[in-house]
């Protein structure tokens, strides 16, 4: 390869990882895509300003959580976790970090439904179908990789100004 | 000791486990807390993950069990013995405990439908209980009938609105399932005066002095000391406002002196009776 | 020349300075009424009481202490924690031996400017120095009693951080605002209305607004400040105010309002009676509403702030106006107030309410 050539193929390599970087970044800022159904709430409706909230605060949770088990760091759970689920995925990566594991999600998004909204409006519980690839990492060694669709049911409760996961869990069906 | 040299695992299967070149052998159901049994499992180095954990672990080929305290989250586990992998789930226990919502903290008493009781019904592990179960709200102040209404649960909550009772004092709401309960306390309070009734007297210094009648609601409850209760006599020297506090059930002030005053008393939007003082008397 | 020229500019200097000093002491005698009312505020401005009470008229018979408890305040009122800053005086009529003169009075404190108007009566006392009278206001003395106070005081016990979920906490008051009115005046949108406590329990309460532009888009959020009654007890009702400097009505498709509301503990102490309310002009022929406070409870309050509701005949808000009375309240003491009132709106107002807030140094923390 002549050097210019060598030059234009290497400003071709930086130019597209210099898009993808930022494509990620976008993404990973965004956190997951989550379609937002809140039409079958009960025994309340879900406000219009209440679906955004809960929406992009839901998002960042699995946003955080993500982070959290690849990085083994379970303080980046305490903005978008509580009660349960915190403590749950706080032992988690305690756990990971003490054995060496770790874990990494490439999340391709979440269909949720709104199933309960109490009446005060201090909890929501949603159903969630994750697409979600797991990469189950000993070290830097994946040892176990799969494509999954997930089924969560998770509770979120409002704290000051966002809401929180209090519960997540995977479930064998709906 | 061969139990903790070898593994986990375990099992659900009201889910089929997602099907790998080579899968384990895992038992259909786990129940939160319950050790699990993989039998032929080959030996080699043993990786379980689940929602609150992440083992590594060389277990020899055979029979692997996996200790109860690793497996009572409900959720997806994965277990993954050198190229045999499996993924199972382990579902709920027994309602052990129940987190109950009730809202408000303070209502006025004789209000329909404005008690909400929100249970969310967890096993000893946390785990939410699936099944439907019936769950019993009971809402009663003390001396007075309990009102009971029971809802029955999906996906680990249950709810109900419900009225609130004629008499005021702290109510206790209660929910329960099965021998478990949690109670909470909603403070019944007086809705607003039913009606304000006033009488004038001139005071030692020539003074109007302006009391209640015991101020009830509707219900004939005591309207709450404190509250406030605003006096106004008009006359040729313009309007005097006095802001009294109701004490002991009753409002009392003492309005200047005058010799034909307009005098009239109300609670927040709740007028009383009105009184001509001196001449038109 | 060129040496002349440096000592004269430095001896001209020198004059003007002094004479400066001497204008500002201020301490010899006043040779004209305006003069002596001039001489009297300088040194008040200074707290230079003894210099402030030389140009006070023998004739007026006002010991020192009531002088200067009338001027510098007392009881920590707001006059005490407030500074004359600005004299203006106007003389309205005078001969040989007596003058009337109008000292516009401005202070500053921490709840920003107060005025104050007197019309001051000057008199030629011996060596015909003028002097101004000062007739000191005889306070009523409190006769010694013992007044039982056993108002009802709220304390909260609030969930405690290691709570179980679902162990509810104790719900904020219900508040509601039960009227709402938008006006533009001098420049600025005003919003008001009043703001109700509907529940058992007090409150601290606050009112904020936004507006909303003819595109959707928010104009600009603003809060009540001081112009409400932040605590209010059940069943009370307090005005609020909102302003928005620099926006016209045209521009505002809508108004989005904020009540917000806060179980605080509190006190129903103490009790203010606001007496003889009328429609007024002040002598400065403003209108005004004037009446008097009486604190009938046991302690000093002592900085009352008066609240205004103006409504017109069909029962709704036109303006809220407020004013800080500069005088503490003494126990079943009466103490005049006046607040402003918008002389283009006199017409309009078919009836008003007074309230007032109390602030007090002594009473204990509530």
């Amino acid at each position: 390869m002549s050097t210019k050539a060598g030059l234009i193929a290497a400003s071709l390599v930086l130019a597209v990882a210099a898009l993808t970087s930022s494509f990620t970044v976008k993404a990973a800022d965004a956190g997951p895509k989550i379609a937002f159904d809140a039409g079958a709430a009960t025994p309340r409706q879900v406000e219009e300003g209440t679906v955004k909230a809960v929406t992009r605060d839901y998002a960042a949770a699995w946003k955080s959580l993500g982070e959290a088990v690849e990085q083994n760091r379970a303080d980046l759970l305490n903005a978008n976790f509580a009660g349960t689920a915190r403590e749950r995925f706080g032992a988690l990566v305690e756990s990971q970090a003490k054995n060496g594991l770790r874990q990494r999600y490439v999340d391709r998004g979440h269909k949720v439904q709104v199933i309960f909204y109490s009446a005060d409006g201090s909890s929501m519980q949603v159903r969630d179908t994750a697409q979600i690839e797991i990469q189950l990492l000993d070290g830097s060694e994946v040892v176990h990789s799969e494509q999954a669709t997930v089924s969560y049911l998770a509770l979120l409760t409002p704290a000051e100004n966002s809401w929180k996961v209090r519960v997540l869990e995977s479930v064998p069906e709906f | 000791m061969k139990a903790l040299r070898t593994l986990v695992l375990a099992s659900a299967l009201v889910w089929p486990a997602t099907v790998f070149a080579a899968d384990l052998q895992v038992p259909k159901n786990v129940v939160a807390g319950q050790p699990v049994t993989i039998n032929s499992a080959p030996g080699g180095t043993m990786y379980l993950f689940g929602p609150n954990v992440a083992v590594k672990q060389n277990v020899d080929a055979g029979t692997v069990e996996v200790p109860g305290e690793r497996l009572q989250a409900a959720g997806r586990y994965t277990v993954v013995i050198g190229d045999s992998k499996a993924t199972f789930f382990v579902t709920n226990g027994k309602p052990e405990s129940i987190a109950f919502l009730a809202r408000p903290s303070r209502v006025p008493a004789a209000a329909e439908e404005a008690v909400t009781g929100t249970a969310f019904i967890f096993d000893r592990y946390d785990n939410l209980v699936r099944q439907p179960l019936p769950v019993k709200f009971e809402l009663a102040v003390a001396g007075g009938a309990p009102e009971t209404r029971t809802a029955t649960s999906r996906d680990g909550a249950a709810w109900v609105k419900m009225n609130s009772g004629r008499k005021e004092g702290a109510a206790q709401f209660v929910a329960s399932t099965g021998a478990i309960s949690t109670k909470r306390v909603v403070q019944h309070v007086a809705s607003d005066p039913c009606s304000i009734r006033m009488r004038a007297a001139r005071g030692n210094n020539g003074n109007i002095v302006v009391e209640t009648d015991p101020i009830r609601d509707c219900s004939g409850n005591a309207v709450p000391d404190g509250t406030i209760v605003t006096f106004t006599s008009v006359d040729r020297k313009g309007r005097s406002t006095i802001d009294a506090r109701i004490k002991r059930g009753i409002a009392r002030a003492e309005l200047p002196a005058s010799d034909n005053a307009t005098i009239s008393v109300a609670a927040g939007v709740v007028m009383g009776n009105e009184i001509r003082w001196g001449g038109g008397r | 020349m060129k040496r002349i020229l440096p000592i004269v500019l430095v001896v001209l200097a020198a004059v003007f300075i002094a004479a400066a000093t001497v204008r500002t002491s201020g301490l010899g005698p006043a040779k004209t009424p305006e003069g002596a009312v001039q001489a009297l505020f300088s040194q008040v401005k200074s707290s230079n009481w003894d210099g402030a009470y030389s140009f006070v008229a023998t004739s007026s018979n006002t010991p020192r202490e009531d002088f200067v408890r009338d001027l510098g305040g007392a009881l920590g009122s707001l006059r005490t924690l407030s500074t004359l800053q600005k004299i203006e005086t106007k003389v309205l009529n005078e001969n040989d031996r007596e003058a009337q003169v109008r000292a516009n009075l401005t202070y500053s404190s921490a709840v920003g400017a107060l005025y104050d108007t007197r019309d001051l009566k000057v008199v030629r006392e011996d060596g015909g120095n003028w002097r101004v009278v000062w007739p000191v206001e005889k306070q009523a003395k409190v006769p010694p009693q013992v007044i039982p106070v056993n108002y009802l005081r709220w304390d909260i016990v609030t969930r405690g951080a290691d709570d179980d979920w679902g162990a509810q906490n104790v719900d904020a008051p219900r508040v509601r605002i039960i009227s709402m009115n938008a006006v533009e005046k001098d420049g600025a949108v005003i919003v008001m209305g009043e703001i109700a406590n509907e529940d058992t329990v007090p409150g601290f309460v606050s009112v904020g607004a936004t507006l909303v532009g003819k595109d959707d888009r928010d104009l600009g959020s603003e809060e009540s400040f001081d112009k409400i009654t932040h605590t209010l007890l059940p069943k009370e009702i307090s005005p609020f105010r909102i302003d928005f400097p620099g926006v016209k009505l045209s521009q505002v498709k809508s108004v989005r309002m904020q009540p917000n509301s806060m179980l605080v503990p509190a006190s129903a102490d103490p009790v203010v009676g606001v007496l003889h309310q009328t429609l007024d002009k002040n002598s400065l022929g403003k209108a005004v509403l004037k009446g008097e406070l009486v604190n009938q409870s046991g302690q000093n309050v002592n900085i009352p702030h008066v609240l205004a509701t103006f409504y017109d005949n069909s029962g709704k808000v036109i303006w809220v106006s407020d004013g800080y009375v500069d005088k503490a309240l003494q126990p079943q003491t009466p103490v005049p107030f006046s607040v402003a009132v918008r002389e283009d709106l006199v017409p309009q107002i078919h009836s008003y309410r007074v309230t007032v807030n109390s602030y007090s140094r002594d009473r204990r923390e509530l």
